[in-house]
């Protein structure tokens, strides 16, 4: 398993790290509870994360295990610090790369805790806009399936397609 | 993994594309961009990340 790079707080809101190929990253965390008008008792509980490089994306992004390691290691300590927290994830699937970008995320947590927490996934058509969405929470959670029932309820009026990606 | 959709007038659409438009907001001050008061005045609210 690599090593996490070492992390800096920034601020009161963002952690940034640098990597041995002088890449950038910030990480940060935000209030989730306006995605779910629904489940308004679970806003303590929910909270979105962002991570992003700085700076232009337009050159080639070289492979690195330990930042896949050193974001894992980031939200597994969001963990230990928010045992019933649950984390949900937003990305825009437009550039085609979406799906490499779950199994590679999904790898990575498999490598650390690869039976301590659920993960949900769903892929939205919004017009021509595609999102992927997933929620992170420890197995056993207390509000487990109230948690899935709001994540669910997140275009439950959706038509559903027959496709399945996995 | 399901693929569902939605229209984008719908209430569920509207709050998908405000969800992604946020995410871009918060990544472009993730990269220096924009000031923290630009996702204040949007509603946006980070919390302390650990």
């Amino acid at each position: 398993l690599s090593i996490p790079y070492n992390y800096k707080r920034v601020g009161s809101t963002k952690v940034e790290f640098k990597t041995d190929f002088g890449l950038e990253y910030s990480v940060t965390f935000g209030e989730g509870k306006g995605y779910f008008p629904h489940h308004p008792h679970l806003a303590e509980y929910l909270r979105t994360v962002y991570f992003q490089i700085q700076g232009s994306q337009e050159s080639k992004i070289p492979v690195d295990s330990r930042v896949g390691a050193t974001i894992t290691f980031l939200i597994l300590q969001y963990f230990e610090q928010n045992p019933d927290g649950a984390l949900f994830f937003i990305h825009d699937g437009s550039d085609g790369k979406e799906l490499g970008r779950k199994k590679k995320f999904d790898v990575w947590f498999r490598k650390v805790a690869p039976d301590r927490f659920r993960k949900e996934n769903s892929v939205i058509e919004v017009g021509r806009a595609k999102i992927y969405i997933s929620i992170l929470f420890r197995q056993g959670h207390p509000l487990e399936a109230e948690l899935i029932s709001a994540f669910e309820a997140v275009g439950a009026t959706a038509s559903e397609k027959p496709q399945d990606l996995d | 993994m399901k693929t569902k959709s939605v229209s984008p007038d719908s209430p569920t659409g509207k709050m998908l594309l405000k969800m992604l438009e946020d995410k871009k907001l918060v990544n472009a001050y993730l990269r220096g961009e924009i000031e923290k008061s630009v996702l204040d005045a949007k509603g946006i609210k980070l919390v302390n990340p650990l």
